[in-house]
């Protein structure tokens, strides 16, 4: 589903290349199916079209690599997770816990975390 | 006759596009042009109608849309560039003055040595070139020396 509101688009902003390289652990993509299954999770999408910058990004930061491959008689640039991109998305995943707890505990209590539970 | 591949609606998107992503490097702006093609090839059948074709450039997004994170990113990129090309001036600066105080340093050391008459005048010049490059320095050694040899 797309059509976000700005802020959920600002939200998403941040978040789709690591969402991208998770569904990419799961084996190589092409880009209509990552749209697809982006969607399906909703709230990250602000159009289809947003992740194909990304992905070009994603593969000069060398996260992903792309080759074409034929699928049902069409050629597709299908991407693939890479050694740099898993840790990439390992280093995020660590940061997210840290944000999201703080930003969860913010913004529950309107305290801030307690440094031991960060 | 006009199929999705080559729709005017599709055409004009493009055109769009491109105008948008003129400040991409042209083989990024053709490879996300080309995902973006082969996106709507996929939705699309080929004898889709203009309202099928209407909505499924408007779920993929106007340029500015797509290209809106794109140019956020950029920025930093050109900022980047600025600060490696004002170090690689830096560098080529530096070796130039290097390469110049070395020169005038062969240039003093064999006038020293070879003990030739040197002009009054280069007295001055020697100065200014002392001043702004340490190897001038040795042309002021020489003129020294000559002139205590000449009093």
């Amino acid at each position: 589903m797309t059509g976000l509101s700005e802020r959920d688009a600002q939200l998403s902003r941040g978040v789709l290349g690591p969402c991208i390289l998770a569904l990419l652990t799961q084996g190589p993509r092409y880009g209509l199916q990552l749209v697809r299954e982006l969607e399906a999770v909703g709230g990250l999408l602000t159009t289809q079209g947003t992740i194909y910058p990304l992905l070009d990004r994603l593969e000069q930061s060398h996260y992903v690599k792309s080759s074409l491959r034929a699928d049902r008689g069409q050629p597709k640039r299908f991407y693939k997770l890479s050694g740099d991109g898993e840790a990439e998305l390992e280093r995020f995943r660590e940061q997210w816990a840290t944000f999201n707890r703080s930003v969860s505990t913010l913004l529950a209590t309107g305290t801030r975390p307690k440094e031991d539970n960060l | 006759m006009s199929n999705s591949r080559n729709h005017a609606l599709i055409d004009r998107y493009f055109e769009e596009f491109e105008a948008s992503a003129q400040s991409l490097e042209l083989h990024h702006s053709r490879a996300i042009q080309d995902e973006l093609r082969a996106h709507l090839a996929e939705i699309l059948p080929l004898d889709a109608s203009d309202d099928e074709i209407a909505d499924a450039i408007e779920q993929l997004g106007t340029p500015a849309q797509i290209l809106s994170g794109e140019i956020k990113a950029i920025t930093p990129q050109i900022q980047r560039s600025a600060v490696v090309a004002l170090w690689l001036i830096v560098r080529i600066v530096g070796w130039l003055l290097v390469g110049i105080n070395v020169v005038q340093m062969i240039i003093g050391a064999i006038l020293n040595l070879s003990g030739s008459q040197f002009p009054p005048g280069w007295y001055w010049i020697g100065m200014f070139i002392g001043l702004v490059f340490g190897g001038g320095f040795l042309i002021l050694g020489y003129w020294g020396r000559h002139r205590t040899r000449r009093d």
